[in-house]
C-alpha cells in the first residue's frame, strides 16, 4: 500500500483537481466532520487563486437555488425583475451544514448536475457516523468523500485545484480493468451503477493527470479507494451471509461465463486487487460497522433543519387575503404586487412626482397557512423474551396497517424495539411503507425486557419531533414485566423504578402515551405506569394486528 | 444540456421503455409512473423520449399549442392564421415551482408598464398535447399534486385569480419518476397514472458492463454517439407511427373484455380505470407489434404495469404489487 493513500491532504488534492478537470463527471466532495480551520483552509484555496465560490445554506428555498421574480427590485424598479438562482452561478459551490440539507433541495441540486453544467460542489457535512443519512439523494452524485475526523487542520494542506483547458485526452481503458471495477462494486455492495461510471472515469483522469495514455493498475486502486470505499455497504468475503439476491443472481451469472480462462483470472486478479485496497483503506472498525449496518435502522428521508422552518411558516398554502401585518402574519408580495399592478398608471397620474410602485395599504396581501400539525406516532414495542414471539408480529402487522393509511392522516410512523440490554430505534420517522417493511422484517425477539430504555428512547425521539413542528404520540406495546434498568442491568425492581422515572419524565413533558397491555393477564404495574405518565391504558390479552391497529387508532384520537 | 442519450441505447429496462412507447401510441392510456432506486437510469430514459417523439403541427402564435385555429382561445391574440410544426413539448416540472409558474397568472411586467391586465401563460399551456415530467413526483407538494390532479382530469386550466378568468385545454400525459424510499405517492395520485414500471439496477456483469460502455462513450462525443444510433431511434419512431396509424383497426373482443373485467375483480381495483387502462394499453401493444386483433398474450404482459399500482395495498401481504398482478393473471387465464 503506498504511503499516499493514506495522506487526507494528498487525497484531498487529487480530488478537487479531478473536480476541477470534469465536474460533470465527477460531481464534488462530500467533507465529514471538517473543523472551522479545515474549512478556512479549504476556501482559502480558492480565494488565492481567484476562483468563484458560492456558499449555500441548507436553509434556502428553492427559488433561492433556482431563481425566480425578485419582489423587491421589481417593486422599486417598477418593472419586472427576475433573480438568477444561485445554482446558475460560475464557479465552485460550498454547501455548509450538509447534515440540515433538505431533501428537496438535494433534489433541485441534483437536477441542475444532471442538466445544467453546473461547477463542482463541495458539501460539509458534520453528522456522525450512527445519524441518519440526509445525504443520501446528492451523494450518489458526489464521486468522493473525505473523512476530516483524525486530521489535525495543520497537516491538511491540499493544494489548490489547477485549472485545464477542454482538450483533455483520456486514457483507454481495458475490457479487464472495467469489468474488475463492475465486480468489485458489486462485492463492496454498491448496486448504483452511478459509482461504477464515476470510478472508472476516475481512472481515466488519474491516468491523464499523471500523463500516460493508458489506466495503469495503481490507477485503478486509487481510483476505486476514493470513489468506492466509502460507499461500501458489505464486506462479502467476510460475511457470506449478508449477501442478498441480487448479489446472488448476479455471483451465478458471472459462473457462468467461463469461456477465456487466462482473461477471467486477469480479471480476477484485478478485482482482488480492488477490494483489498479499499479494505485497507477502510478503519477496522467501520468494517465491523458496515457489517452491522444490514441490520440497522435506515436512514429517513425527514430530517433537518430546513424542514423545520418550513413546517412553521409553510403549511399548505391558501389563497392570501387582504389585510395588513402584524408580528405573526406575513405579506405576500407577489399577490400585493399582483393587486397594485393593474392601478400603476393611474396612480403616477394622480402623484406625478413619484418615482417607484405607488402601492397603497389595500393592496397589502397577507399569506395564510393551512396549518394542520403532522403527528408522529411512536411505537415503542417490547420484543423481550417474556412477550412472546407472535405479539412482536402482530405488532408489526399494525404498524404496517396505520402506515398504509398514515398518508391521508398525514402521520409519520416510527418504531422503537426494546429487547435484552438496551431499546434500539428500528424506524426513523417514515412514511414510506416500503422503507418500514424493509426495516421491520430484520427485528427479532428474545431475551430481557428494557422498559426503562425504551421509554427513554421513545421520549427522545418524541422530544426531536416536537422540535421540527410535528406531535408525538407514543404507543407502548408491551406486558410491562421490566427487568432490566436504565443502565442496562438485570433486576426487576430497579428496571420498574427506572421506568417509574422515565415515566414521570414524560408526564412533565405532557407527551401523550397510550399504554397496551399485551400480556396474558393484565398488569397492574404497568397501568400504575400508565398513570404516572397520565396516558390511557387498554388491555389487549389476544388481539390480532388488525384489532390492535383498530384500538390504537382509536385511543389515538383520544390521545 | 446537449444532445440527449439515445432512446434506443438505453440497455435493458425494457418495461419503462415499452411503457413510454405505449402512451406515445395511445395518449389516452394516460402517463407513466418510473420508481426506482438512485442511479438507474430514470431520468435519462424519459429525457431521451423526449427526442423520440414525432413532431405535431400547431398554430403560429399560440401560447397553448392549438393545433387548429378553430380552437385557439379567445384570449390569445397573438395567433396568426399559418401553422408549422414543433416537436411533441415534453415540459419538465421542477420541484419548488409556485402555482403561478404551473397554471399561469397575471402579466406583471405588462400590468405595471401598461396598466392593463394581461395574462401569462404557464407550463400547463406549454405542456398541451404533450408531456409533462415531473421528476422526484413524491417530494412534490402537496397543493401542487391536487392542482395536477384536477386538471389531469378535467383536461382544462382554469384560472380565476387576480381578476383574471381565463380557461384553455390543457391535455398532457404525465410522467413521473421517483424513489419510493424517499416518500410515498397519495393513492389518488397513483390511480391518475395509467401505467407503472418499477425500474431495478440492471442485475447481470455483461448488461453493467455494457452500460457503462456505452455511457463513456456518449460522454466522449456525444453528437457523435447520437448519430450512430440515429437509425435505431428513427426504425422505433417510424414503428410508433405506424401503431398509432393502426391503433383504432385493431380490433377488441367480448372474451378479452370479460378476462379484462375477471383480472380487476379479481384484484379489487377501485373504479373502472384499470379495466379501461387494462384493454387500451393491450389494444396499443397489438398495434405496435403489428397484431390484427388483441389477444391474451398482450393483456397478460401488460397487466402488471396496467395494475400493479391500484390495487388496495395489503401491507400483511408481502408479496410486491407485481407479483400480485401476476398471480391473479395466471388464476384468470390459466
Amino acid at each position: 500500500m503506498p504511503e499516499d493513500y493514506m495522506d487526507i491532504s494528498k487525497l484531498t488534492e487529487i480530488a478537487l483537481n479531478l473536480c476541477s478537470a470534469a465536474p460533470q463527471a465527477f460531481g464534488g466532495i462530500v467533507f465529514k466532520n471538517a473543523s472551522e480551520a479545515h474549512m478556512s483552509h479549504l476556501r482559502g484555496l480558492f480565494i488565492s487563486e481567484k476562483i468563484p465560490v458560492t456558499i449555500l445554506q441548507p436553509f434556502y428555498t428553492l427559488k433561492d437555488l433556482t431563481g425566480g421574480i425578485d419582489a423587491i427590485s421589481t417593486m422599486s424598479a417598477g418593472k419586472l425583475v427576475t433573480q438568477s438562482g444561485l445554482l446558475e452561478k460560475p464557479g465552485w459551490f460550498i454547501q455548509v451544514m450538509g447534515e440540515k440539507l433538505p431533501l428537496e433541495n438535494q433534489a433541485v441540486m441534483c437536477k441542475q448536475m444532471d442538466e445544467k453544467q453546473i461547477g463542482p460542489i463541495l458539501i460539509f457535512d458534520d453528522s456522525r457516523r450512527e445519524d441518519p443519512n440526509v445525504l443520501q439523494k446528492i451523494s450518489d452524485r458526489l464521486a468522493f468523500q473525505v473523512d476530516l475526523i483524525n486530521v489535525r487542520h495543520c497537516d491538511f494542506e491540499p493544494s489548490d485545484p489547477s485549472t485545464f483547458d477542454r482538450n483533455i485526452r483520456l486514457a483507454a481503458i481495458t475490457d479487464n480493468q472495467r469489468k474488475a471495477l463492475v465486480l468489485s462494486a458489486i462485492k463492496l455492495g454498491i448496486y448504483s451503477i452511478r459509482p461504477v461510471i464515476m470510478a472508472q472515469k476516475a481512472t481515466q483522469f488519474l491516468s491523464f493527470l499523471d500523463g500516460r495514455d493508458f489506466v495503469s493498475n495503481r490507477d485503478l486502486e486509487l481510483a476505486s479507494v476514493m470513489v468506492l470505499a466509502h460507499r461500501a455497504i458489505i464486506m462479502q468475503s467476510d460475511e457470506p451471509d449478508q449477501t442478498d439476491d441480487t448479489t446472488d443472481k448476479i455471483e451465478t451469472s458471472e459462473k457462468d461465463e467461463g469461456e477465456e480462462l487466462t482473461h477471467d483470472d486477469q480479471t480476477q486478479l484485478l478485482q482482488d486487487m480492488i477490494i483489498e485496497a479499499v479494505k485497507a483503506k477502510l478503519p477496522s472498525d467501520l468494517i465491523n460497522h458496515l457489517k452491522m449496518q444490514n441490520k440497522r435502522v435506515t436512514n429517513s428521508s425527514k430530517t433537518g433543519f430546513g424542514h423545520k422552518i418550513k413546517a412553521k411558516v409553510r403549511g399548505r398554502p391558501k389563497p392570501s387575503t387582504n389585510g395588513r401585518p402584524n408580528g405573526r402574519e406575513r405579506i405576500e408580495i407577489l399577490s400585493t404586487l399582483r393587486n397594485a399592478a393593474p392601478w400603476q398608471k393611474m396612480r403616477k397620474m394622480q402623484q406625478p412626482g413619484r418615482k417607484g410602485l405607488v402601492i397603497l395599504p389595500g393592496d397589502l396581501q397577507i399569506q395564510q397557512f393551512h396549518n394542520r400539525s403532522e403527528r408522529v406516532i411512536i411505537f415503542v414495542v417490547d420484543a423481550s423474551g417474556s412477550a412472546a414471539v407472535a405479539r412482536l408480529a402482530e405488532a408489526k402487522g399494525a404498524v404496517e396497517l396505520m402506515l398504509a393509511n398514515a398518508y391521508s392522516k398525514r402521520d409519520f410512523v416510527a418504531l422503537i424495539g426494546f429487547r435484552g440490554q438496551f431499546a434500539q430505534i428500528l424506524l426513523e420517522p417514515t412514511r414510506s411503507l416500503v422503507q418500514a417493511k424493509k426495516n421491520l422484517s430484520s427485528f427479532a425477539a428474545g431475551g430481557g425486557t428494557p422498559l426503562a430504555s425504551g421509554l427513554e428512547k421513545a421520549l427522545k425521539l418524541a422530544e426531536r419531533s416536537r422540535q421540527s413542528g410535528k406531535t408525538p404520540v407514543m404507543a407502548v406495546l408491551t406486558d410491562g414485566k421490566a427487568n432490566i434498568d436504565l443502565a442496562g442491568n438485570p433486576g426487576r425492581n430497579p428496571a420498574m423504578d427506572d421506568a417509574q422515572k422515565i415515566a414521570k419524565v414524560g408526564c412533565e413533558n405532557k407527551i401523550s402515551a397510550v399504554f397496551i397491555d399485551v400480556g396474558r393477564k393484565s398488569n397492574p404495574n404497568l397501568s400504575d405506569l400508565a398513570n404516572l405518565m397520565n396516558a390511557q391504558y387498554i388491555n389487549l390479552p389476544r388481539a390480532n394486528a388488525r384489532d390492535l391497529s383498530e384500538s390504537l387508532k382509536m385511543s389515538l384520537e383520544k390521545a | 444540456m446537449n444532445t440527449p442519450f439515445p432512446f434506443s441505447a438505453i440497455v435493458g429496462q425494457d418495461n419503462m421503455k415499452l411503457a413510454l412507447v405505449l402512451t406515445a401510441i395511445d395518449p389516452k392510456i394516460g402517463g407513466v409512473l418510473v420508481f426506482g432506486d438512485r442511479g438507474t437510469g430514470k431520468s435519462t430514459a424519459i429525457r431521451a423520449f423526449a427526442d423520440l417523439l414525432p413532431p405535431i403541427k400547431v398554430v403560429t402564435g399560440c401560447p397553448v399549442n392549438s393545433e387548429h385555429h378553430i380552437d385557439v382561445p379567445d384570449w390569445v391574440d397573438t395567433a396568426s392564421k399559418k401553422t408549422h410544426r414543433i416537436n411533441t413539448p415534453v415540459v419538465d416540472l421542477p420541484l419548488g415551482i409556485s402555482s403561478d409558474r404551473i397554471t399561469g397568472a397575471l402579466d406583471i411586467e405588462y400590468a405595471l408598464i401598461e396598466g392593463k391586465k394581461r395574462f401569462q401563460t404557464g407550463l400547463l399551456a406549454k405542456a398541451n398535447r404533450g408531456y409533462l415530467y415531473i421528476d422526484e413526483v413524491n417530494l412534490l407538494e402537496d397543493h401542487l399534486v391536487d392542482l395536477l390532479l384536477d386538471v389531469a382530469q378535467s383536461g382544462e386550466n382554469v384560472v380565476e385569480r387576480e381578476g383574471l378568468s381565463v380557461r384553455h385545454t390543457s391535455q398532457f400525459i404525465l410522467i413521473g419518476s421517483g424513489n419510493p424510499e424517499e416518500g410515498e405517492l397519495r393513492p389518488q395520485l397513483l390511480d391518475r397514472f395509467g401505467l407503472s414500471v418499477e425500474v431495478l439496477t440492471p442485475g447481470t456483469v455483461d448488461e453493467r458492463i455494457e452500460v457503462i460502455k456505452r455511457r463513456d462513450d456518449y460522454d466522449n462525443n456525444s453528437d457523435e454517439y447520437a448519430r450512430s444510433w440515429d437509425k435505431e431511434n428513427k426504425k422505433l419512431r417510424t414503428k410508433i407511427q405506424r401503431a398509432k396509424k393502426n391503433l383504432y383497426s385493431v380490433s377488441v373482443d367480448t372474451n378479452i373484455l370479460e378476462c379484462c373485467a375477471k383480472i380487476c375483480i379479481d384484484l379489487g381495483s377501485d373504479g373502472l380505470r384499470g379495466e379501461l387502462t387494462l384493454v387500451r394499453t393491450a389494444r396499443a401493444l397489438a398495434a405496435l407489434t403489428g397484431k390484427k386483433s388483441v389477444d391474451i398474450a398482450q393483456v397478460k404482459k401488460i397487466a402488471p404495469m396496467a395494475l400493479s399500482h391500484r390495487l388496495r395495498r395489503d401491507p400483511l401481504d408481502d408479496a410486491g404489487s407485481g407479483t400480485r398482478v401476476e398471480r391473479s393473471v395466471e388464476k384468470i387465464i390459466g
